[in-house]
């Protein structure tokens, strides 16, 4: 597969003839030393992950550059590189001059919210990007992921992602897809409630995530993935019809996994019926701890609560080794010693 | 000093890590129902991202954190930490992740 970047084929020149040359520690100890005059290009890996730097100098480039975790408020002019990790900067924006050939990581940089037009790059990670409302005209990708993008509302007019992985975990303000999005190995869904139809045109060549979307159904013969379990469409899309007899014949521990979660660990404790080992008393009502050994399997251990605002039950999934009711609010609350857990009010 | 309101966590701290402000006042939108936990009063709290972690300022002297289905918690003035509840589940260690 040709994947077309931002900077011509195979031997391109990543600096002009007249930038100084020099290996990745050597330009990482100029850097340091604030003593780089003029275009910078390094061979190699550059890392300064880690490093309080407050700025980079302009016409950098190299092979692959680390700057995660710098305090970066900016990146500098006319960056061009293989690689760029830019992951968790107070970046707000990304300079229109920066040219990365294969891949841009921009994880967790909650304040991102502008990408530049045209942004072309084998591969781009934006995962965590809070602040992203919209992504730029002409985007040209193969691998797009967009996790956790939760204000993410806006496609472009044009733009594309190609025959590679298009991961949208968890965007939970997207409503739809663009239509420009028309073949592509991997599309991950999960989470996306929003998202109630694919583009007519879409085509999927490898799996569709459909966990918490809000799809009711898929063009058939597309593989099925719930969080990246393999499933098939009554699993996916009919859980109604489980049971949990269903769910105890199920050989593959992944999939059955599912498959409770699908039939609701309600109705399954119900269907099948539970071991008590432990009740008690919490400002917000009884508290059951329940047991069902599953073939194959750990045992499935779980707390059966009832929320103080609403009274409805509600079951949640506990660590194997719990014994009590307490030690199973303490641990969904995330507190592995049980004593130091006890909240003033639970709502 | 903690609170518990639903699946959202909120506990008391001394004092503010090094983090950055994030707009807004929502801590945690539900997947299913899009109901979120949130403050009443947007200009009562300044909100914070120190990596993976919430933190909340509350500026008044409370501030109301509601949501559609739980009863509302009113938080003193002061720096809180917040996260989610967790649930137990083994695919964490067996999950197929290609």
């Amino acid at each position: 597969m040709l994947i077309r970047t931002s900077l011509s084929g195979p031997g391109h020149p990543l600096a002009p003839a007249s930038t100084r040359r020099v290996p990745a520690h050597e330009a990482r100890a100029l850097i340091l030393r604030g003593d780089v005059r003029g275009p910078l290009h390094f061979r190699g890996t550059l890392d300064l992950s880690g490093v309080p730097l407050t700025r980079l100098p302009d016409d950098l480039s190299g092979d692959t550059l680390n700057v995660s975790g710098t305090g970066l408020t900016d990146l500098p002019e006319r960056l061009a590189v293989g690689e760029l990790i830019a992951s968790g900067l107070p970046l707000t924006r990304v300079p229109a001059s920066l040219r990365v050939r294969f891949r841009l990581t921009l994880d967790d940089c909650a304040r991102l919210t502008e990408l530049p037009r045209n942004l072309s790059v084998g591969s781009l990670s934006v995962q965590g990007g809070l602040s992203l409302e919209s992504l730029p005209e002409g985007l040209d990708v193969c691998f797009l992921n967009l996790s956790r993008c939760d204000a993410l509302s806006r496609w472009p007019r044009q733009a594309s992602v190609r025959f590679g992985h298009l991961t949208l975990q968890g965007c939970l303000s997207l409503r739809d897809l663009p239509g420009w999005l028309t073949q592509i190995a991997q599309l991950d869904l999960s989470g996306c409630r929003g998202v109630t139809t694919l583009p007519a045109g879409l085509r999927i060549s490898g799996w569709l995530d459909v966990a918490g979307s809000g799809l009711s159904g898929a063009p058939a013969g597309t593989p099925l993935r719930w969080r990246g379990v393999q499933v098939d469409e009554r699993i996916a899309f009919d859980p109604g019809s489980l049971t949990g007899a269903d769910v105890l014949a199920e050989p593959n521990t992944e999939v059955r996994r599912v498959m409770m979660e699908r039939v609701g660990y309600e109705r399954f404790l119900a269907e099948v019926g539970a071991q008590e080992l432990d009740r008690d008393r919490d400002a917000g009502g009884e508290r059951r701890l329940l047991r069902i050994d599953l073939p194959g399997d750990e045992p499935f251990v779980a707390l059966s609560v009832r929320c103080p605002s609403t009274g409805r039950a509600y079951v949640l999934r506990v660590p194997p080794t719990i014994r009590t009711a307490h030690a199973g609010s303490a641990w969904l609350a995330g507190f592995d010693d049980p004593a130091a857990y006890a909240p003033v009010t639970e709502a | 000093m903690l609170y518990r309101h639903g699946d959202v966590l909120v506990q008391r701290v001394e004092t503010l890590p090094p983090a950055h402000p994030r707009p807004g006042a929502v801590l945690a939108r539900g997947e299913v129902t899009g109901h979120s936990h949130r403050f009443r009063d947007p200009a009562q709290v300044q909100l914070y991202t120190a990596g993976p972690d919430t933190f909340v300022q509350v500026l008044a002297d409370a501030a109301d954190l509601i949501h559609e289905e739980h009863a509302t918690i009113p938080l003193p003035r002061g720096t809180y930490r917040v996260w989610m509840q967790r649930e137990y589940s083994p695919e964490a260690i067996r999950r197929v992740t290609d």
